[in-house]
C-alpha cells in the first residue's frame, strides 16, 4: 500500500476499526516509514488532546426532576395498548384486515341492492307535487300542449294559472 | 448478574418504572456529557438530556427488541441536539453559561492550583477547537472519542454508512490536527 492510502486508514487503525489484514499491513508499513509513523503519532496526539475535556456532572436534582416529568407521561405497557388499538397488528393481521374489509363491502353492496329493489316498487316514487305531466293534464281536460315533447311539465305557477292547482 | 440494556428497555415497554430508572442511572452521565460537549451549554444540555429520556419513554413502542439500545438512545439525543442548533440559528439568544460560571467538579479536583489552571485552559482550548469544526464532524468525533461508540454503533445512531463514519472521523481528526499545528500545540 502507498503512504496516502495508509494515512487515510490511520484514523480507523487507532480506533481498532481496520480489518486484521489491513492492520497487519499498516503495522508493517509504519515500522519502516517515518512519515506515516509521524502521522500516526499526530493522530494519537489529537485523541490525547481531546481527552483533556473531562466529564461534567449533572446537577443534584437531575434525577428527581426527570422522574417527576416522567410520571406525567405515565409509563404504560405500550405493547398491550398497541395491540388493543391496532386490531390488524401482529400475526394474522392481514387476514383479519381482509375479512373485516370484505364484510364491510358486502354490507354496503347489500344496502345498495336492497335500496334499488324497494325504490322500484315504492309508492314514494311519484312526480314532485309542484310538477305534473302533460298526460295527467290531458286527463284533467286541459289544453296545454308541448311543442317538442309529450312529456312536458308544468310548473306550479302555470297550473295555478290554468286553474288545476289551488 | 447485570441485566442488559435491551432487557431493561423491554421491561420498560411493559410499564416497569424500575427498569426506566435503571436506564436513566446507566446513561444519564454519558448522554449529558455528549449533549454538553455538543452544545457547550450546561443548562440546555441538562434539559436536553432529560428530554432524551422522556422521548425514550414516549417512543418506547417504536423500539424493536432486536435493536441495540445504546445507538437508539444516542439517535434520540443526536436529533434533539441538531434541532436545538437549528433553533439557535433561527432565534439566537445568550446562553446562561456566559453569566454563570459552571465549575467542573471533576476537573477542579486537582491537587495543585497550577495543575487545575492548566487543565482548565486545556479544557477551554478543546472546547473552542471542537466548536470550530463542522457540526456533523463534531457530533461524530464526540461519539467516538468521549462516548466510546464503535463505528457500527455510530452509523446506526446517525443513520449513515460505515464508510461515511470512517471518512468523517478521519476528516474531523485532520481538521483538529491542522488547528493544533497552527497553534503550535502538536
Amino acid at each position: 500500500m502507498k503512504c496516502e492510502k495508509i494515512k487515510s486508514l490511520l484514523s480507523a487503525y487507532i480506533d481498532g476499526e481496520t480489518s486484521v489484514k489491513d492492520s497487519r499491513i499498516i503495522k508493517k508499513h509504519i515500522s519502516r516509514c517515518y512519515e506515516c509513523s509521524e502521522e500516526l503519532r499526530l493522530m494519537q496526539e489529537v485523541s490525547d488532546f481531546l481527552g483533556n475535556w473531562k466529564d461534567v456532572q449533572t446537577s443534584d436534582d437531575f434525577c428527581e426532576v426527570l422522574l417527576a416529568k416522567a410520571e406525567n407521561i405515565s409509563l404504560q405497557p405500550h405493547r398491550r395498548i398497541t395491540n388493543a388499538v391496532r386490531p390488524f397488528a401482529g400475526p394474522g393481521g392481514l387476514f383479519r384486515f381482509a375479512f373485516y374489509g370484505a364484510a364491510i363491502l358486502l354490507f354496503f353492496a347489500g344496502l345498495i341492492v336492497l335500496s334499488k329493489f324497494t325504490l322500484s316498487e315504492s309508492p314514494m316514487v311519484e312526480p314532485l307535487p309542484n310538477r305534473i305531466s302533460i298526460q295527467k293534464i290531458d286527463q284533467d281536460k286541459t289544453n296545454i300542449s308541448s311543442p317538442d315533447s309529450s312529456l312536458h311539465y308544468m310548473t306550479m305557477a302555470e297550473m295555478k294559472t290554468a286553474g288545476i292547482w289551488e | 448478574m447485570r441485566v442488559s440494556d435491551e432487557e431493561l428497555m423491554r421491561r420498560c415497554c411493559e410499564g416497569d418504572t424500575g427498569a426506566f430508572e435503571l436506564l436513566v442511572m446507566r446513561y444519564k452521565d454519558s448522554i449529558f456529557n455528549f449533549t454538553y460537549r455538543f452544545l457547550a451549554d450546561y443548562h440546555q444540555a441538562q434539559d436536553l438530556t432529560q428530554e432524551t429520556f422522556l422521548r425514550l419513554l414516549k417512543n418506547s413502542e417504536r423500539y424493536k427488541s432486536r435493536d441495540k439500545f445504546k445507538p437508539w438512545l444516542y439517535k434520540i439525543a443526536a436529533n434533539l441536539c441538531k434541532n436545538e442548533i437549528r433553533n439557535k440559528k433561527r432565534h439566537p439568544k445568550i446562553s446562561l453559561d456566559e453569566y454563570i460560571k459552571i465549575e467542573n467538579p471533576i476537573a477542579s479536583s486537582y491537587s495543585s492550583p497550577d495543575e487545575a489552571y492548566e487543565r482548565k485552559e486545556l479544557s477551554h482550548l478543546v472546547k473552542d477547537i471542537l466548536a470550530s469544526i463542522p457540526e456533523d464532524q463534531r457530533m461524530i468525533i464526540l461519539m467516538r472519542e468521549y462516548q466510546d461508540l464503535s463505528y457500527e454503533e455510530i452509523s446506526s445512531a446517525l443513520g449513515c454508512s460505515l464508510g461515511a463514519v470512517k471518512s468523517k472521523i478521519y476528516r474531523a481528526r485532520q481538521n483538529i490536527k491542522e488547528i493544533l499545528i497552527k497553534q503550535e500545540i502538536a
